[in-house]
């Protein structure tokens, strides 16, 4: 009797997992849909440029002009080498995404040794520290990714990232956030984001929150000095595994392009 | 009218409600997508246990709270198969109380 319970009980709870956290509200699917197929009419024109060329930072910049003109974005993976999920969708953006309007700048690996290396930091320190507020860029590589930036000179910059715990809940981390200039759309995305978080997991739910811009983070300076709408994107590891960042990294980015113009969704097309 | 401790530790209720609170976070630490509306109270003794220890030991990894994790959820579990231990034992005894027809 008691043996049969206990199975009985485990049972249930077997049965019972079937849905998935990466399901989304279909709105949010439709976009990173439309992002993955190209709209009517002109194929987008891709080229590539190398950042920092015969060096050791040497790393590959993807520019995605659409048919029709628009605004341009700028968006970069890898600043910190372990954060795969920009690295990942970075270069998913860079082999098959179609903007409908507009230039879409994709730099995957913009720390390229840290990616290397799989650590968050590269041969001069941590690059997200080295765009002061007073000053130049601190380091070669902050250096040749800065001339970058201004060479495209962005309407938009998103810059992907990953953390280990969560806003709010875990003292240091900073996980499912979106910092964002005081111009940003942070808590539309943020909005468009909890659409993939299931209500079983309320404290995952992401934040958006104006930064100060006062720090020496690359999507401040670009704010800064620029006029850029910037953003700062933080998915979690704290019990998300690399396909759910990555899920979470796709729909902000792809919300993001709508949000700004680059991007319809597949209804409106 | 008592329930043993040893009844408490193994009691049906017991097994049932620690399956409930560590399976489905269980499932989802393997894998995400497998987590699922049942992981809601694991997850929440999860977190609430991460902030905590956060606190104190700040640079320690996550994957480590799942030992106090796994214990505390049996200590949940046995104060619920416990109680349940003894709403049975009362409900018997006034039904056994009851005159005989
Ligand atoms: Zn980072």
């Amino acid at each position: 009797m008691r043996r049969r319970r206990i199975l009985a009980a485990g049972g249930v709870l077997a049965g019972t997992v079937v849905t998935s956290v990466a399901s989304r509200s279909p709105d949010e699917h439709d976009l990173v849909s439309a992002a993955r197929h190209p709209g009517s009419g002109d194929e987008p024109e891709t080229n590539t440029e190398s950042i920092l060329p015969n060096t050791d930072h040497e790393t590959t910049l993807y520019e995605i002009d659409a048919p029709r003109d628009g605004p341009t974005a700028m968006i970069f993976g890898g600043v910190h080498g372990d954060e795969y999920n920009g690295i990942d969708v970075g270069h998913e953006i860079a082999e098959g995404w179609y903007p409908d309007a507009g230039t879409l700048a994709v730099v995957p690996e913009t720390d390229r040794v840290a990616v290397e290396n799989d650590e968050r930091e590269g041969i001069d320190g941590d690059l997200n520290r080295h765009f002061p507020v007073d000053g130049d860029p601190e380091s070669e590589l902050a250096r040749g990714v800065w001339e970058a930036v201004e060479r495209h000179d962005p309407d938009v910059v998103l810059d992907l990232h990953r953390s280990l715990g969560i806003y709010g809940v875990h003292r240091q981390y900073v996980g499912q956030a979106i910092f964002h200039s005081s111009d940003a759309r942070g808590d539309e995305l943020a909005a468009a984001l909890n659409d993939a978080v299931p209500w079983y997991l309320p404290m995952h739910r992401f934040v958006a929150r104006e930064s100060h811009l006062s720090g020496p983070l690359l999507f401040h300076k670009a704010a800064r000095e620029l006029d850029a709408v910037a953003y700062l994107f933080e998915t979690t590891s704290f019990l998300f595994d690399r396909e759910t960042k990555n899920e979470m990294t796709r729909v902000m980015t792809a919300a993001l392009l709508e949000r700004h113009g680059l991007l319809e969704a597949e209804g409106k097309r | 009218m008592t329930v043993s401790l040893r009844r408490a530790l193994t009691a049906p209720a017991t097994i049932a409600t620690y399956l409930l609170l560590v399976v489905p976070l269980a499932l989802g630490w393997l894998k995400t997508s497998l987590l699922s509306p049942l992981a809601l109270p694991g997850y929440l003794i999860y977190v609430i246990g991460t902030a905590i220890g956060n606190v104190f030991a700040s640079r320690l990894a996550f994957w480590v709270y799942w030992i106090p994790f796994f214990a505390g959820c049996y200590g949940v579990a046995v104060v619920v198969g416990y109680g349940y231990e003894l709403l049975r034992e009362r409900f018997l005894t006034a039904s056994n109380d009851e005159p005989r027809r």
